[in-house]
């Protein structure tokens, strides 16, 4: 059975114990089981220096498993060096629980890559304007409607 | 496919296969496993879903075995490759060549009187007014067997009425299942919608039952709904000039 490190996304769009479920379970389906878990410092949300170094150090794993790979998207770029890192120079797989996305090795990062980065530049292209933000002004002229 | 006229207008049309054997075998896979799910046999698929209701499958049992019919199919039938194979003039001409498909297939069964037809809903938002809706029957569906959808007058028209009266979904309901237009598809054909269209299903009061998939493409680019691409699709085809747009930036950023 594989060994996993999880790693709970700091910024919590779900609940801890409900990410922790959800790697729990991705972990399975991967064949393994987690071993110990960490989450990002606030401050190194966009960096993810913490699950760097931890990674480089964390002695008998066989790979990460993260609850979203919007982990990787915090910071000013989405962070493709360390994926690579991950799985191309510490050989480790890198699981994703809410995307159910695995990459293995670094064909498999190759192969996911027009996707991985279509979806990010879209994403930063239309930041200002997405869905939510829209949904949430609705919501708050509906509220102001209604007080008024 | 649908005619320019047809989808710019309405919202949605009703478009016969390009290539019909895809969806033949998308029928055959899916009426095999459902054969094992269901401990049911039948010497054809389309006897077996038009006929499914004699098997006394109701309630809580059907949903439990439909959740686990959707997981293996999921896991075993390429739907949104078959569709795409039978369809793919209709969704490239609505969509461009590059392109997301949605990663599950929903899988629909409406058995005759079962007094919980799909609810009157629209899927944007939260998925994205960028997507389109196909909508496969894997039987002939007619009148009460099929779906009801308001195009886009008539949605329009209805979200001013919610609008105008948010607490009370009894009327609206009532205003859209009124104004809604029933679509006859026969097997062999989709509905491709605009994402944004209201549409459900009134109690089926014909003498057979429904078995219907759905999925949504999308364009890789075009803006996301709340939906997650990620989460939720996966990719399905790359223009040539795609490819060499994202091999430009995988070497800068992969090397």
């Amino acid at each position: 059975m594989k060994s996993f490190y999880a790693c709970i996304d700091a910024s919590l769009p779900a609940p801890q114990p409900l990410q922790h479920l959800a790697i729990r379970d991705r972990a399975a389906k991967a064949g393994g089981a987690i071993t110990f878990y960490g989450a990002e410092e606030i401050l190194t949300l966009g960096s993810q220096a913490f699950i760097q170094a931890k990674l480089r150090r964390y002695p008998g794993i066989q790979g990460v498993v993260f609850f979203t790979i919007n982990q990787f998207a915090y910071g000013p770029a989405f962070n493709f060096k360390l994926l690579k890192t991950i799985v191309a120079t510490l050989n480790l797989e890198a699981h994703f629980a809410r995307e159910g996305l695995a990459i293995r090795d670094a064909a498999a990062l190759d192969a996911l890559f027009p996707f991985l980065y279509a979806v990010d530049a879209a994403r930063r292209r239309d930041a200002d304007r997405s869905w939510r933000a829209l949904i949430l002004q609705a919501a708050t002229a509906r509220t102001t409607d209604t007080s008024s | 496919m649908p005619t320019d006229d047809d989808f710019l207008h309405l919202g949605y049309a009703v478009t016969p296969a390009a290539d019909l054997a895809p969806l033949t075998r998308l029928r055959h896979q899916i009426f095999h496993i459902a054969q094992e799910i269901f401990d049911a046999r039948s010497g054809n698929a389309e006897e077996f879903f038009n006929q499914f209701h004699q098997h006394g499958v109701t309630g809580a049992r059907l949903n439990d075995l439909r959740l686990r019919l959707i997981e293996r199919c999921t896991a075993e039938v390429d739907a949104g490759a078959l569709i795409f194979e039978a369809f793919g003039p209709t969704v490239r001409g609505l969509l461009g060549p590059d392109l997301l498909v949605q990663k599950t297939t929903n899988l629909v069964i409406q058995q005759p009187h079962d007094p919980d037809p799909s609810e009157l809903h629209r899927d944007a938002p939260s998925n994205s007014p960028y997507e389109v809706v196909v909508w496969v029957p894997l039987v002939d569906c007619h009148a009460t067997k099929s779906l009801y959808i308001l195009d886009r007058q008539k949605t329009a028209a209805a979200q001013e009425l919610l609008k105008a009266h948010n607490d009370d979904w009894a009327g609206f309901e009532a205003h859209c299942l009124a104004a809604g237009q029933g679509v006859d598809v026969p097997f062999g054909s989709a509905l491709f919608f605009w994402t944004g269209l209201y549409h459900g299903s009134r109690v089926n009061q014909e003498t057979e039952t429904r078995w219907s998939v759905n999925l949504r493409y999308k364009g890789l680019f075009s803006p996301n709904g709340l939906k997650d691409p990620l989460e939720y699709f996966r990719l399905l085809s790359l223009s040539p000039l795609s490819q060499h747009g994202l091999a430009f930036h995988k070497r800068q950023l992969l090397g």
